[in-house]
């Protein structure tokens, strides 16, 4: 043992705590940036369409989530609703990109359902928002709950209009599971009087279909007097017809949606009754649970019921309805 | 050794000696050090987390006080004359509002809720519908106060809903008739205030948000969760402090809850940042903290056994050395340096070993002269007797007459003597020792009659080869007086001599009775010796032949003894073989 090494070692021993000294600092900042706190999770968002006020409430929601939980979020949806085969590339595409997760919110159910199945099989975590499978086993599934909401939306219409019933349903696409089961629960209540009649018809969330529909409908000797427009675009389209028409003993109806045109026509009692959901959350908490799965969470449930609200002409101004129909992001 | 045992070495002392003082010494140091600063970011987290909120209450309340100050410009405006009709006080407005983007709109309406001056050209909604408006009633009751309303969708416009918050007040206004009274709205864009709010971060996830004067919630960057129940403020807690700050847990994070009032309005801001993260840099310092008492205990007991090793070794060393003179190695030297002690301490110990070395070799002398002085005096024991013997043996054949056997026993007895004294000298030739062994077998054989015969053989090449002398004489006497003297027939004794290997071996056998396996197996012993010498005096035992030789040679030579009852014994001495040697002059083998 040579007599300086103890020396050697002490300096050594110097040199090192000053390093240690100079480059801390240095992480401190890095850890203080938030950017790229979670660089490896990446999300992607998929809708049934990229236009419409309750798609752009569930993006506000997942971009809120996203900048809370330090994620990636990426969106993609067809121009149409009625392009199905679009959305199906997209989620092939997610697959492909090897994402983390996938937020689906699936226009026909049936035909997305193997993806799912292969998704999960390549461990992305698979969250439904808005509108569910029947046939697959995703991680997650966050909706309002749509039997209830139909049922809550036919309920309150035997409150606004006598027997017999005729109605008419207009929804966007007979393959989303949302459509079904709102569909399901008017019927469910409407079935219980044997006068009621119902019709349905599917616009592909398009307003000229759903105008050409409801003109096709209502035509001269129309028996029907109670319209269910089961998302903003029929509404819309519908509220188009019954303006122009504006004659006497018009049918009530009962719009899906909270757009600032279907609650101005809320006002001019164009519309009867909004059913309005909370599409926010809807994104929000889409987001966060996937992040939750992703990061190993365990959850006792499988699924997440939103909440919605009812809202007419004379609730529509009460701080809770105004908070929900206007949201704030 | 075992007082020994469960005594830390000098080196775990030194070790744990200068570790633990240094150890305990940096980590009170830097906990103290860590608590200081700690505490300083801490208390400075809490000002800078509390100057945040305050600027934006400040900016809170430059937005209500430009209000007032719009508020007060239009009212001095409406009392000058025919203002209103005349249209100057709407081209005033437009362009305060123009020029603001934060102003949503500013209206005029009768005490009936009537229009009498709009900002903009949208038309509004009906008389009824504006009187029934919270913010119309609240300033028809206000008594000429003005009131702040809100926020809430807008409704006045068709089809327009923007959040607004509404300052309202009921304001005289001059017509040609005179003075009347209406309501004045001034409604102001939320967003200016949710923006203000949501934008600014306490920490990293930090939020402001606003309650009103009944504790409800103005403003919440997460409104929509709060709406939903899936996010809860602690709003009894809050609506206890009216303004202040505090810590507590909620939902298991730490917060720090800071509230104060905004200035011309019942509103209260309320930040809550997360003490987490305000103060992360404690964590950070924290984690250094650990790390750099981690480098110092593990370099502190690097040095420390360093130091200890330097201390230790020399005398770790000296230790070895001793233990080596413990098992009586005293040929060690040590050449141990270190300290000043320590060489001392080395010097002194080269100069005990070596003392110790010269009074051990001093006694092994010593107990060598002793020992030989012993053989001498065993072999002076020896000569008187058998010279008595054998002189009374010659007298007797004197006095037979018997001349010619007289003057051969004479002669032999005189060889004897001359090769026992051999002028002095230890060292003899193999022919000589035999010689010897000859004369004497002869004058016994004279003495018994004829009792025994012997033969000797010794190859001519050996003849000269040196031999300690009387080895081989005294076994001869043994096998005479032990085994032949008791035998009924003749006895024969052989005696041989052969090169093996480096060595010689003298084989002397004879048909004795043998020896007892058990005497045989000790024979060569210590105890027997005593026994032997105590006794009978007779042996010049076997054993002492046997020490000479190994005390001259070595211990690779000596005697070995092979014996049968009723057989024989055959001893056989073992000596190195060396180059010849002259022989005694004047002994001359027969």
């Amino acid at each position: 043992m040579k007599p300086q090494s103890p020396i050697a070692i002490l300096a050594l021993a110097c040199l090192v705590c000053l390093a240690i000294g100079c480059t801390r600092p240095v992480s401190i900042k890095n850890t203080v940036s938030k950017t790229t706190a979670n660089p490896t999770i990446e999300i992607a968002c998929i809708t049934k369409m990229q236009t419409g006020e309750h798609w752009g409430a569930v993006k506000s929601g997942a971009r809120l989530a996203a900048s809370e939980a330090r994620v990636t979020v990426e969106f993609y949806a067809p121009m149409s609703e009625a392009d199905f085969q679009k959305q199906y590339q997209l989620f092939q595409e997610a697959i492909q990109k090897k994402v983390d997760a996938i937020l689906i919110a699936a226009s026909d159910e049936a035909m997305l359902a193997p993806l799912v199945a292969q998704a999960k099989a390549q461990g992305i975590v698979v969250v439904s928002i808005d509108s569910g499978f029947s046939n697959a086993e995703v991680d997650f599934h966050i909706s309002s709950d749509n039997f209830k909401l139909g049922e809550d939306a036919a309920l309150a219409v035997l409150k606004l209009h006598d027997s017999p019933i005729q109605a008419t349903i207009i929804g966007s696409l007979s393959e989303s599971l949302n459509m079904q089961e709102r569909i399901a629960g008017i019927v469910s209540v409407l079935d219980n009087d044997p006068k009621s009649s119902i019709s349905m018809d599917f616009s592909s969330a398009e307003e000229s279909i759903a105008k050409e529909i409801i003109n096709r409908l209502l035509g001269p000797d129309t028996r029907i007097n109670v319209i269910f427009a089961l998302e903003e675009n029929s509404a819309h389209g519908v509220a188009d017809t019954l303006v122009s028409k504006k004659s006497k003993g018009a049918p009530v109806f009962i719009a899906f949606g909270s757009s600032k045109q279907q609650i101005s026509l809320l006002e001019k009692d164009i519309i009867d009754l909004l059913v309005v959901e909370n599409s926010f959350n809807m994104g929000y908490l889409g987001i966060m649970k996937a992040v939750e799965l992703i990061k190993g969470g365990k959850t006792n449930t499988v699924s997440l019921k939103t909440d919605y609200a009812l809202i007419t002409k004379e609730t529509l101004r009460t701080p809770e309805n105004q908070r929900l129909a206007f949201p704030v992001y | 050794m075992s007082h020994l045992r469960g005594r830390l070495s000098i080196r775990t002392i030194i070790t744990l000696s200068i570790a633990s003082i240094t150890i305990v010494f940096m980590l009170s140091t830097g906990t103290m050090l860590f608590n200081i600063f700690t505490d300083a970011v801490t208390e400075n987290a809490y000002i800078s987390t509390k100057e945040i909120v305050n600027q934006v209450n400040l900016n809170l309340g430059y937005y209500f006080s430009d209000i007032l100050y719009v508020a007060n410009y239009v009212k001095n405006l409406a009392r000058s004359p025919n203002s209103l009709s005349s249209g100057y006080l709407k081209e005033n407005i437009r362009v305060i509002l123009d020029s603001r983007k934060d102003m949503v709109s500013l209206l005029l309406f009768s005490k009936l809720g009537e229009i009498l001056l709009n900002s903009s050209d949208i038309d509004v909604k009906s008389a009824p519908v504006i009187a029934s408006q919270s913010w119309f009633q609240r300033a028809q009751n206000a008594q000429g106060n003005f009131t702040f309303n809100g926020p809430y969708i807008q409704n006045i416009y068709e089809a327009q809903y923007p959040w607004v918050i509404s300052y309202s007040q009921e304001i005289r206004y001059e017509t040609e008739s005179g003075s009347e009274s209406g309501i004045l709205v001034i409604d102001m864009n939320f967003s200016t205030i949710s923006e203000l709010c949501r934008q600014t971060k306490l920490g990293t996830s930090g939020y402001i948000f606003l309650i009103d004067s009944e504790g409800g919630i103005v403003y919440h960057p997460r409104q929509q969760l709060i709406n939903s129940g899936i996010l809860t403020e602690d709003l009894a807690t809050i609506n206890d402090h009216v303004f202040g700050s505090y810590t507590d847990l909620y939902q298991s994070q730490d917060r720090l809850t800071i509230i104060d009032t905004v200035n011309h309005s019942r509103w209260r801001i309320v930040g809550i940042a997360f003490i987490d993260e305000i103060i992360a840099r404690r964590k950070d310092f924290a984690s250094l903290y650990v790390l750099v008492s981690i480098i110092g205990t593990i370099t502190t007991l690097g040095v420390a056994r360093l130091i200890s090793n330097k201390v230790s070794s020399p005398i770790k060393r000296l230790d070895n050395l001793m233990r080596k003179v413990e098992a009586g190695d005293f040929d060690v030297v040590t050449t141990v340096e270190g300290s000043r002690e320590v060489a001392h301490l080395s010097h002194t110990f080269n100069l005990m070993v070596t003392r110790i070395k010269e009074l051990t070799t001093d006694i092994i002398h010593e107990q060598e002269q002793k020992r030989k002085m012993e053989f001498d005096a065993l072999q002076a024991k020896i000569n008187p007797h058998f010279l008595y013997n054998t002189l009374d043996s010659v007298v007797w054949l004197a006095e037979q007459g018997n001349t010619e056997d007289v003057v051969k026993m004479v002669t032999a007895l005189a060889r004897l003597f001359r090769i026992s004294i051999s002028k002095g000298r230890e060292v003899i030739t193999v022919g000589e020792e035999l010689e010897h062994a000859q004369n004497y077998l002869y004058i016994q054989q004279m003495r018994y009659k004829d009792k025994f015969d012997f033969s000797i053989t010794v190859p001519e090449e050996l003849q000269n080869c040196p031999t300690i002398k009387l080895i081989t004489q005294p076994i001869v006497e043994n096998a005479i007086y032990h085994g032949i003297k008791y035998l009924q027939e003749p006895g024969h004794i052989w005696i041989s001599v052969r090169a093996v290997d480096s060595s010689i071996a003298i084989t002397i056998k004879d048909n004795g009775v043998g020896i007892r396996k058990d005497i045989l197996d000790r024979i060569l012993s210590d105890e027997f010796h005593q026994e032997q010498t105590n006794g009978d005096g007779h042996g010049i035992g076997v054993r002492n032949i046997h020490e000479r030789i190994r005390l001259t040679y070595g211990t690779g030579y000596g005697l070995v003894l092979e014996s049968e009852l009723d057989c024989g014994t055959t001893v056989t001495i073992r000596i190195p073989k060396s180059a010849p040697i002259h022989p005694i002059k004047g002994v001359v083998s027969k």
